[in-house]
């Protein structure tokens, strides 16, 4: 795999930041978009710009197609049964707002929802709300000592009160995997469904949502080097079916008279006024460019990239790294002793370096390891080695420089 | 006095070529930013902001301006301490009538964020809103 030849697809990576080239290291808050990603995007402003599932004429017509060729391709990219499995929303957070908004109208008192203590705010503070909303309880799933879900804990968590179940697949924080499969597995025994935030996973890993067995499946395509403004919802038939449109309006309603309306079928029901049909075309030509190289060449050199830093990161003194596993996927987070998480990311932007300094939208995760705020480095494919070096020498000089 | 003071700080980022050496300079300022009382760092003191927390009062002695702060980030702790060095023992007109752009002066504009920027702007209008209220009720 030619990383250079690589890189000549993203023209942000010639930017240069503050007299240095930009070094892009904060992959796990977003992508960079490819060239084809905007032609494909410009290619469906210019020649089919037209709305979705309303017009009869060409360009409607055309970017219908365009539109739900983009479904199909994400179905793909999922290996989900059906286009018809995909919900297009506004983002992961969108998606998953989708679900528990659902689920809030069906909760009594009493009832439990399970969640993760790693969780992303997006997918713990809805279920939280609800919760508080409705008098249901919001039972946490405590990580063991290393930041891994604790499975064991998980099990003695169900009870016949619990309605579903919320969690990543892997941290945003730590990188950590989590075993969605058997986390799948266990909560159907209990017939509890199951969502899986999907945000940082799916840039990662492989995803096969008929494996994983999950219930719903959610992710963000900017985050895949698509767009920003477009999220996925994956929902097997019978979950999409128990969903019940929360907003209303165009393109999700198959009759309206004064006393009543009736929606159209899945996905469209969900979709309520014009989608970022836009976006699901850059989505597409995302997909499509990750597809150009060989997934499992992609996902080892990231690996690769992801022990080089750990590894380095282990050999700077005081860097405390958040978590410890053996599959760390996307990204990893440290604290630094006698430096601010602020002051590191602030001077590794003035040599080009970007990487994200705070609590990553994980406070409890954060709470978990003491800490409050971290630094987090989430290289992907288009990194190089020599740039995972530069910055693990730049982060022993400022680490030098703030604790002198 | 303040005019002064803005000049020699300005000449002295001047000097450093790029944003790694100016940011280098507000952590070597950041040290001088010592001997904190403790009953500075408390709830009500502190400053609304992001990542960085900064403690700040003011009080007027003799009618000049005392500012105590400090932050837990040694750049915004930096930043601090050239405030101190502009403003302490400014009266309230002298310090009204000199407004005053820190991250300019610093040479920092465009290495800050917007919203540290903003953030800045509000720990000086706070410094300046203690100076109007003390001309009002003195």
């Amino acid at each position: 795999m030619n990383i250079q030849q690589i890189r000549e697809n993203f023209p942000i990576l010639k930017t240069i930041v503050n007299n240095h080239p930009l070094i892009y290291l904060d992959n796990a808050a977003t992508g960079q978009l490819p060239q084809s990603v905007v032609d494909a995007m410009q290619e469906h402003i210019f020649s089919a710009n037209g709305n979705v599932h309303r017009g009869i004429h060409t360009l409607s017509d055309k970017s219908s197609r365009l539109f739900e060729d983009a479904r199909q391709a994400v179905a793909d990219f999922l290996h989900a049964p059906a286009a018809s499995n995909i919900v297009f929303t506004n983002s992961t957070t969108d998606s998953i707002h989708l679900v528990s908004a659902s689920l809030e109208k069906r909760l009594v008192p009493g009832d439990e929802i399970l969640v993760s203590q790693m969780e992303h705010h997006s997918n713990f503070i809805p279920w939280q709300q609800i919760c508080l909303h409705t008098g249901a309880q919001l039972r946490i799933i405590p990580l063991t000592e290393t930041g891994e879900l604790d499975i064991h804990a998980l099990e003695k968590l169900f009870s016949s009160h619990t309605r579903f179940l919320a969690v990543s697949h892997c941290s945003n924080v730590t990188g950590i995997v989590t075993d969605i499969k058997k986390v799948c597995s266990i909560a159907h025994n209990y017939h509890v469904p199951v969502l899986v935030d999907g945000a940082q996973g799916c840039v990662h890993l492989p995803v096969n949502v008929q494996t994983i067995d999950c219930d719903f499946y959610c992710f963000s395509g900017h985050k895949l080097m698509g767009p920003t403004g477009l999220g996925v919802l994956y929902g097997k038939a019978e979950a999409l079916e128990s969903l019940c449109p929360i907003r209303f309006g165009g393109g999700m309603v198959r009759s309206c008279t004064p006393e009543k309306s009736i929606w159209e079928d899945i996905p469209h029901c969900l979709e309520a006024g014009t989608p970022n049909y836009i976006a699901a075309t850059g989505l597409k030509a995302a997909l499509e460019f990750r597809s150009l190289y060989d997934t499992e060449t992609l996902y080892t050199y990231e690996r690769e990239l992801m022990h080089l830093l750990e590894d380095g990161l282990k050999e700077i003194s005081g860097i405390d790294i958040l978590g410890k596993t053996s599959e760390r996927t996307g990204c990893i987070s440290f604290t630094a002793k006698g430096a601010h998480p602020f002051d590191i990311a602030a001077f590794l932007d003035q040599l080009g370096i970007a990487v994200r300094s705070g609590h990553h939208c994980a406070m409890p995760l954060l709470k978990h390891f003491q800490s409050e705020y971290a630094v987090r480095v989430s290289p992907c494919f288009f990194n190089t080695r020599e740039e995972i070096s530069f910055f693990l020498a730049s982060l022993e000089k400022i680490l030098h420089l703030l604790r002198k | 006095m303040l005019k002064d003071k803005i000049k020699e700080i300005e000449t002295e980022f001047s000097e450093l070529p790029d944003s790694f050496l100016r940011y280098s300079f507000l952590v070597e300022l950041s040290a001088y930013v010592t001997d904190t009382p403790p009953e500075l760092m408390v709830e009500e003191n502190l400053f609304p902001g992001c990542q960085s927390r900064v403690w700040m009062i003011t009080t007027f002695q003799n009618g000049r301006l005392k500012l105590t702060a400090t932050s837990d980030t040694l750049l915004i702790r930096g930043l601090l301490y050239v405030m101190m060095e502009l403003y302490n023992d400014c009266t309230p007109q002298e310090l009204l009538e000199t407004p005053i752009d820190i991250l300019a002066l610093c040479k920092v504009t465009e290495n800050f964020t917007s919203e540290r920027s903003a953030n800045i702007k509000r720990m000086q209008e706070f410094i300046c809103n203690a100076a109007i209220d003390y001309v009002k009720t003195s």
